[in-house]
């Protein structure tokens, strides 16, 4: 088996996984019952959905440039996904004191507008 | 690319669209019309890139994922509070057949503007069947262009009259928004009354986004990229700035200013300097125009980013809804 | 070999897009809504990604960068304009 056929052939596996994992995130996110529970599923899709999808593209890329690129994507939406799942779940106000937990997915609105 | 057959995924995008744009329209909550919104922008990015215009898909992302998107958010976050329960201005009855009448001249005005339009993409589209069609003529001409790039050399040397009246509209609508909410002091929260979680967010993101906004700009010359892209994740790094606190104050005002007009006004002076070198408003020297067009987009660049900051930033600061 | 792979992802992730709208048209909360735009950025993100590779456009890995880092601005208008008032 060539190496190249073996490259197309993982490249395949992982992509495929992290579309199972986008599919895992998007369903949790639909069915799941609360804000906080969602924030779980979004993010193993921002984390471990678009990971996959990225390294088995990143096989396939090309070029180091391209393949870079690609890592950017996913190191950028990792830690930034992290972040605001964290800010989101805090509810009540974005105090610098941090709100804590109001009960289980009440998240306040500080705004009066935007439901 | 426009060659492939389409695809399942053609169907399906095409269909989400019409399926999206109209749940934008009719969604109950604001907020819900407003995220199905960005939705439209997130599925017509990637239909872009399906018709083979990944230009147009990138400016898509940026301009309509990114500052829009932001805008909207804001002043559905802080408009007003809904009062609608039951719709209360639908009285039962004959009704239906009053809404559709007050709809019929709206629609009746969309679908003839729809059906000019159309005309008159189909009719540019034919004209120019001579050999090659329009991109045959472009192509034709790029040697005297100064990019590599076909549609940065349209837009910025070809087109570029429409380039100029573009950022000048843009310049307007900064103008009109200032001058009717700039006034009234900022109503931001204070940095420190807001997380620190988010503040050092933000202080580390607005980097990464001054990069990728410089990167953008420079693909420009050769694939896609450019000007309006670059300006509006340009955008992106001041608004996060601005959220950590290290934006413009009211000290900055002139700095602002100044930023604003020297995207404008460099084109303004390429355009004169065209008049004046080469006899005709906007004419661009081959020989120069490569090392003009950079220039004048990262100046470009500039003003838009600050443009729409500016925009972003003076809708928080007035009331965007009676108290 | 890979090109039918990266179609029928492709079509995978389109799907997921849709999916996201019931939260985003269903969401009790404001947040719930934002959370179904920020998943739809980042699935739009990978399937932009996999739409460079299969297509070999590289201009759309660009498209999916900005995508992703303008959806965190999207995050930060909200939640800062949720601490000030209206």
């Amino acid at each position: 088996m060539s190496a190249g056929l073996l490259l197309e052939i993982l490249s395949a596996v992982l992509v495929v996984a992290g579309a199972g994992f986008f599919t895992v995130g998007t369903v949790g996110l639909v069915r799941l019952p609360d804000l906080r529970t969602r924030l779980h599923a979004l993010t193993k899709a921002d984390n471990l959905g678009l990971g996959l999808v990225v390294l088995g593209l990143v096989l396939q890329a090309g070029s180091v440039g391209a393949a870079v690129k690609l890592l950017v994507v996913w190191f950028l939406a990792m830690p930034a996904s992290a972040v605001v799942a964290h800010l989101m779940s805090r509810g009540g106000g974005l105090g610098a004191t941090g709100g804590a937990a109001e009960g289980p997915g009440t998240p306040g609105e500080g705004g009066a507008g935007g439901r | 690319m426009g060659d492939d057959p389409v695809g399942l995924l053609d169907v399906l995008l095409g269909l989400a669209v019409v399926g999206v744009a109209g749940t934008a329209l009719t969604a109950r909550r604001r907020m819900g019309a407003v995220v199905s919104f960005l939705v439209l922008g997130v599925l017509l990015a990637v239909l872009w890139s399906r018709l083979g215009a990944p230009d147009v898909a990138l400016a898509e992302a940026a301009i309509g994922t990114g500052v829009t998107g932001a805008l909207f958010v804001d002043a559905v976050t802080r408009g007003p509070p809904e009062t609608r329960g039951a719709p209360a201005a639908r009285p039962a009855g004959p009704v239906p057949w009053q809404g559709v009448r007050a709809a019929l001249p709206g629609g009746l005005a969309a679908v003839l503007l729809g059906a000019g339009l159309g005309t008159a993409f189909a009719g540019a589209v034919l004209a120019g069947t001579a050999p090659g069609g329009l991109t045959g003529q472009v192509l034709g001409r790029m040697d005297a262009a100064g990019v590599e790039h076909p549609v940065s050399a349209v837009l910025l040397n070809f087109r570029s009259y429409d380039t100029l009246l573009e950022v000048v509209v843009l310049f307007v609508a900064v103008l009109s928004v200032t001058a009717t909410l700039g006034e009234e002091r900022p109503r931001h929260a204070p940095p420190s009354a807001r997380a620190a979680t988010l503040v050092w967010f933000c202080r580390v993101l607005a980097p990464v986004l001054v990069l990728v906004a410089a990167w953008v700009l420079l693909a420009g010359s050769d694939r896609p990229g450019g000007a309006f892209q670059s300006g509006a994740v340009l955008a992106g790094a001041l608004i996060l700035m601005d959220t950590a606190g290290l934006g413009p104050g009211p000290d900055h005002g002139r700095l602002l200013r100044a930023a604003l007009v020297v995207g404008p006004a460099a084109f303004l002076v390429v355009a004169a300097g065209g008049l004046v070198v080469e006899g005709e408003w906007l004419a661009l020297d081959p020989a120069w125009a490569g090392g003009v067009i950079v220039a004048l987009e990262t100046l470009l660049a500039l003003s838009i980013g600050v443009a729409l900051t500016v925009v972003f930033l003076a809708l928080g600061r007035g009331r965007v809804s009676p108290p | 070999m890979i090109g039918p792979v990266l179609d029928g992802v492709a079509v995978v992730l389109g799907l997921n897009l849709l999916l996201c709208l019931v939260r985003v048209l269903g969401g009790p909360t404001g947040r719930d809504r934002l959370l179904g735009v920020l998943l739809t950025g980042s699935t739009g993100a990978a399937l932009l990604a996999v739409l460079s590779v299969s297509t070999g456009v590289p201009a759309l890995r660009d498209a999916a960068l900005v995508m992703t880092a303008l959806a965190s601005v999207v995050a930060v208008a909200r939640l800062r304009a949720e601490t000030e008032e209206p």
